[in-house]
């Protein structure tokens, strides 16, 4: 599965023009895959420009009540309601929280996917063996 | 009737090189783009070139001081870790964005062992995972050569490398060295002046190319327009030339065609009948060519018709077949039905001549020679006259005639109709050429007559006409002029120097003026006659009936004679119509007290009845034919 990332860059029926299109495109992915769902209910905390402007098959959420998994752009004053939902990073930094399962973010020009095992083990998330090469034990 | 709009060579030159410099223009334009592309791959093959030279060194550096533990050394002690680091930064220049060094661990996941990025979002971590994009890292791992990769998915990074630290035969470890855009953006800036003026002169050629094409359709289109004559919808005389200029006369018999007595339809039926009558024979005439022929309105009622030689009859089978086309077609216009008929002169040879103008003028003098011969005819210009019938042949021909004297009299008698005695004479002009053959003045006067020449043959035959005058007493002479002769000033000038203070000389000689074209002048008419009768002359009006003169004018012009027109009086005896037109011109003559004279009288059987109907005066072969000799 070392393609995969190839493979986002296909998603859907045509290549991405560019990186924020590219990058809302393996949110996509990455988020489906958690919550095993077709079109996951999405709370974004505070912010991501590339999920709000190609948000695809994910329901972008006002309430974080009504969401399946949360896209974090800070930990800062996380609402409390957000608080036992899917928590999903889009800063390595954001890993250092252990409530945070993962986090999908660009270094060094290239998007990078991180997930730990425990922390999946722990919300009980069952990711595809496509994913393996992003999880950490 | 073919549609002659052919090709000029200003369109040739826009059709072939207008898209000759587009084209070049493109061409230049692509390969300039070929060549900054072969400039980013020598740039870019340089500049890992470069860096390739400093990581061979780098690991010859670490290799040396590491050996194979390298790997174990970083992870364990975050010293060596931040020296080798630091010395890996040194390498970084400002082309390199991101310059760190991987490993790939037991599960063949690639991690961080150094990072020389200051950016601290950008930074990685000591034994950070690292998502590998492509599949270069693992061939360096295999190959143990370097690999690069052009890094078209990602946005920010335009080359990658990915070096492998190869220790006793095993990679270790692979350094990464991303460049970004920047060079390429710089390389692309310096660039981007020079191809937008290839992309503006390529873009403007092209329009230029549009416009250029457009202004020529425009231009063919309304040019087509100038060159059709409104009324008749065949070329006018303005495509004449520009016909010739594309194509040979070579290929063509040059015809010359015109309506016999179109001016009495105008007068009689008016205008729009006149303009019907005119289409109406245009389109008979079109009936009766080709496509390829080409069809011209040279002038009110007079046409060319240049008939395409290859696959064509004669000319006059052409000719003769228009001709009877439209004496047999009857035309109906405004509740009127009418026939016209057409006296048509043939220029078989027009690229004979010197230029188009002599050409026609050919065809205009076989057309002369047909009216004059009654009309409704065809006249051939004869390839063994042709010698005479070159207009600057000519010329010579007369003025060696002049210098040998070759330029002769000849004199036919004109009876009174109740003495029958010879009451003058009519002067007609002949010309003897080199092998002494007798040249009749239509065959040469007509293309001379703006000439120098023929003022010299006028004096010539106004000195003859003293001569003769001077030499019997008891005679009376008739001299022919053209109507434009009495317009001509030199003319005017020649008979007052050589009349001047001879009027007993100018009593006894009678002017007949012949008009061969419609005349609207009238007053410029009447004040000639008035200076030729101050001078003494009688004044006749020839050949009176063919058409152009009406008695409007005539009866406001001082004429003491009328000639009738001879193919009135032909066949008068049988004709009734004829009979009739001679009586009301008689009675007309009376009641303006003009004396009337009957031409071309033939049979004695016409000279009776002329005779009968109180003409005064008789002239005609049958009575006498013109002799040089009285």
């Amino acid at each position: 599965m070392r393609y995969l990332l190839v493979l986002f860059l296909l998603i859907g029926t045509g290549i991405y023009a560019n990186d924020m299109q590219l990058e809302a495109a393996i949110f996509n992915k990455v988020i489906m895959a958690i919550t095993q769902k077709q079109s996951p209910k999405v709370y974004i905390y505070r912010s991501n420009e590339a999920l709000q402007s190609y948000p695809g098959k994910l329901e972008i959420v006002a309430r974080c009540k009504d969401a399946d998994i949360v896209i974090l752009s800070t930990l800062k004053a996380l609402p409390e309601a957000c608080k036992n939902k899917i928590l999903f990073g889009t800063r390595y930094q954001h890993l250092y929280e252990n409530r945070v399962i993962g986090a999908f973010f660009w270094q060094k020009g290239r998007p990078n996917i991180l997930f730990y095992e425990q922390r999946l083990d722990f919300n009980h998330i069952k990711l595809d063996v496509s994913f393996n090469k992003y999880i950490e034990k | 009737m073919r549609d002659n709009m052919k090709i000029s060579k200003s369109f040739i030159i826009l059709a072939i090189i207008l898209p000759l410099v587009t084209f070049a223009s493109f061409f230049i334009y692509f390969e300039f783009m070929q060549a900054k592309e072969s400039v980013f791959r020598v740039i870019k093959a340089h500049l890992i070139q470069q860096k390739i030279d400093m990581f061979e060194k780098y690991t010859y550096f670490i290799r040396e001081k590491y050996g194979d533990k390298l790997c174990q050394s970083i992870l364990k002690n975050p010293d060596i870790a931040m020296e080798l680091e630091n010395d890996l930064a040194l390498l970084q220049e400002q082309d390199v964005k991101y310059l760190y060094m991987l490993y790939r661990d037991k599960d063949e996941k690639y991690r961080y062992l150094l990072d020389t990025t200051q950016d601290l979002d950008e930074k990685a971590f000591l034994n950070q995972k690292f998502d590998t994009e492509s599949d270069i890292w693992q061939k360096a791992y295999q190959t143990k050569r370097y690999q690069i990769i052009q890094q078209n998915s990602l946005e920010t990074l335009w080359v990658t490398i990915a070096y492998p630290v190869v220790i006793k035969e095993k990679v270790v470890a692979v350094i990464g060295a991303d460049f970004t855009y920047d060079v390429y953006s710089r390389i692309v800036q310096i660039l981007n002046p020079i191809e937008k003026i290839f992309i503006y002169i390529s873009m403007f050629m092209l329009i230029m190319l549009f416009l250029a094409y457009i202004l020529v359709y425009l231009y063919y289109k309304t040019r087509k327009k100038a060159f059709i004559d409104p009324l008749t919808k065949i070329y006018n005389r303005q495509y004449l030339s520009e016909f010739l200029e594309t194509t040979s006369l070579q290929d063509y018999y040059l015809i010359m065609i015109d309506l016999d007595n179109f001016k009495l339809i105008n007068d009689n039926f008016g205008h729009d009948v006149g303009d019907d009558v005119l289409v109406a024979v245009v389109n008979e005439i079109k009936r009766n060519i080709r496509h390829e022929d080409i069809f011209i309105r040279f002038g009110g009622e007079e046409f060319i018709l240049l008939i395409y030689k290859k696959e064509s009859k004669g000319p006059m089978t052409i000719a003769q077949r228009i001709r009877k086309a439209v004496m047999n077609y009857e035309i109906y216009t405004h509740n009127n039905k009418i026939r016209m008929t057409l006296s048509i002169g043939v220029n078989p040879f027009p690229y004979s001549a010197k230029n188009i103008e002599e050409a026609i003028k050919i065809a205009d003098e076989q057309l002369y020679i047909a009216k004059s011969a009654g009309r409704n005819r065809v006249e051939i210009f004869d390839e063994s006259n042709k010698y005479e019938s070159e207009t600057s042949n000519r010329i010579s021909d007369i003025r060696l005639a002049i210098d040998r004297d070759g330029i002769k009299c000849a004199f036919q008698p004109i009876y009174d109709a109740q003495s029958r005695q010879i009451v003058k004479y009519e002067m007609l002009l002949r010309m003897m050429n080199l092998d002494g053959r007798v040249i009749p003045p239509n065959n040469f006067l007509p293309s001379i007559r703006h000439t120098q020449v023929y003022i010299s043959l006028t004096a010539i035959v106004l000195q003859k006409a003293i001569e003769t005058l001077q030499s019997k007493k008891n005679i009376h002479l008739s001299l022919n002029l053209d109507i434009q002769d009495i317009f001509n000033e030199d003319i005017m000038k020649l008979l007052y120097m050589t009349f001047k203070g001879k009027k007993t000389l100018a009593n006894r000689i009678t002017i007949e003026i012949l008009e061969h074209e419609e005349i609207t002048d009238f007053e410029r008419i009447a004040q000639s006659i008035f200076k030729l009768k101050k001078l003494g002359f009688y004044i006749a009006l020839d050949d009176f009936g063919s058409g152009y003169a009406n008695f409007r004018y005539i009866i406001n012009l001082d004429l003491d004679i009328l000639k009738i027109d001879g193919s009135i009086v032909r066949n008068v005896d049988k004709d009734r119509a004829a009979y009739n037109i001679i009586k009301a011109i008689v009675e007309f003559g009376r009641s303006m007290n003009m004396k009337i004279v009957a031409e071309q009288i033939e049979t004695k059987e016409e000279c009776d009845t002329i005779i009968e109907l109180g003409v005064d005066y008789l002239q005609g072969y049958y009575l006498g034919r013109p002799e040089f000799e009285m």
